[in-house]
C-alpha cells in the first residue's frame, strides 16, 4: 500500500491537498531459464507494478465552494525492463569488463496512469530510458523522463536517485534476527 | 545550478561509499572464469568475492550435466587470501560443470550464486 500524504511537499511541485492511497501489486522476473544458446539475454529483468489509486477527496474545491475539478481513481500501471552487467560478469560469462562498466544496469522504465471514473479518460505517463551504478553500499541512477503523449506534458526532464543499502553500511546494526540470533 | 547542487551531494554520497565496510559476499571472479571454455580438467575450482567470507560456514560445489556432484568436497578459504575459496576436482571429463557457491561474509550475511564453465579434451 503506498499512501501519498496530501499537503506534504513543495507546493511549487503541486502537491494534493489530500491523501491518495494507492493498494500496489509489485512484481519481477529473471530469464535465467533461458538455454544456454540464449546466455546473453539471461541478464535481461522485467519488473513492475500494478496499483490502483485512490485519493481522499474525490473532487477539489476552490474558494470554499466552488467546484474545481474530479479528482478520478486511475490504475497506475508501470514497468522496467533492464540489463544487469554484474549478473552477466558473475552468472553467465566472465567477459572481463573493467568497472565501472561492469557494475551498469542499462533500463528502460515506463511509468503510466489511467484514470477510469470521474471524466478521467486520457492514459499519461513517461518513458525513462537511463542508467544505474551499483556498489555494494549504494545505488546511483540517472533517467531521461519522456513523456509518452501530448496529455502528459511537453517536456523532457530527468531524475536522478541514489538508494543508499544502510544494512551493508550498518552490518553489525542490520541483517540480524531481533531475537535468538547471531550468538557471538 | 540546483543541479549541481545535487550531483556534488551525489558524488559526495559516492566517495563516501566507497570507504565504508561492506556486508554482503559476492563473487568477483572465477579460476576457470565464468561461463569458459577451458582446454582440459582444471585440477581446481578458485573463487575470489568481493570480501573476507567465513570458512566454515561458506563452500563450493562443482556438479556435472547430470547433477552429480563431482568435487572433492575440500573446499576451503585460502588462509593467505580470506577473500579466495577454493575446491580440488578429479580430472574431469569432457562437458559442462555448475559450480554453485555459497559465502558467509564476517557479519553473517549469506549469498550464493552459480556459473558453468565447460571442458574440451
Amino acid at each position: 500500500m503506498d499512501v501519498d500524504l496530501g499537503d506534504t511537499g513543495s507546493k511549487a511541485l503541486g502537491v494534493d491537498s489530500f491523501t491518495t492511497y494507492t493498494p500496489t501489486i509489485y512484481y519481477a522476473k529473471g530469464f535465467n531459464e533461458l538455454p544456454i544458446q540464449l546466455k546473453y539475454l539471461k541478464p535481461f529483468a522485467l519488473t513492475g507494478t500494478l496499483g490502483v489509486s485512490i485519493p481522499g477527496q474525490s473532487a477539489n474545491i476552490a474558494n470554499g465552494s466552488t467546484f474545481a475539478s474530479f479528482n478520478p481513481d486511475a490504475l497506475q500501471w508501470g514497468f522496467a525492463l533492464e540489463y544487469s552487467m554484474p549478473y552477466l560478469q558473475e552468472h553467465v560469462e566472465d567477459l572481463g569488463l573493467p568497472r565501472p562498466f561492469r557494475d551498469l544496469i542499462p533500463l528502460v522504465e515506463f511509468s503510466m496512469s489511467t484514470p477510469f471514473d470521474r471524466s478521467g479518460e486520457t492514459t499519461t505517463g513517461t518513458m525513462n530510458p537511463g542508467v544505474l551504478w551499483e556498489s555494494k553500499f549504494c545505488q546511483i541512477g540517472a533517467e531521461a523522463v519522456i513523456p509518452v503523449n501530448a496529455h502528459t506534458g511537453p517536456a523532457i526532464g530527468a531524475v536522478f536517485q541514489v538508494q543508499i543499502f544502510i544494512d551493508d553500511l550498518f552490518p553489525k546494526v542490520f541483517g540480524h534476527p531481533l531475537f535468538f540470533g547471531d550468538n557471538k | 545550478m540546483k543541479f549541481m547542487r545535487k550531483l556534488a551531494l551525489s558524488l559526495g554520497l559516492f566517495t563516501a561509499c566507497g570507504t565504508l565496510a561492506q556486508a554482503h559476499a559476492f563473487l568477483d571472479h572465477a579460476v576457470p572464469k565464468v561461463g569458459s571454455t577451458v582446454n582440459g580438467s582444471p585440477s581446481v575450482v578458485k573463487v575470489w568475492f568481493t570480501m573476507e567470507i567465513q570458512g566454515a560456514l561458506s563452500k563450493i560445489e562443482v556438479f556435472d550435466v547430470k547433477e552429480n556432484e563431482v568435487d572433492k568436497k575440500d573446499a576451503k578459504v585460502d588462509p593467505a587470501d580470506k577473500a579466495l575459496m577454493v575446491v580440488s576436482v578429479p580430472k574431469l571429463p569432457a562437458g559442462t560443470y555448475k559450480v554453485v557457491w555459497h559465502a558467509v561474509c564476517p557479519f553473517g550475511h549469506p549469498t550464493t550464486g552459480t556459473f558453468t564453465f565447460d571442458v574440451t579434451n
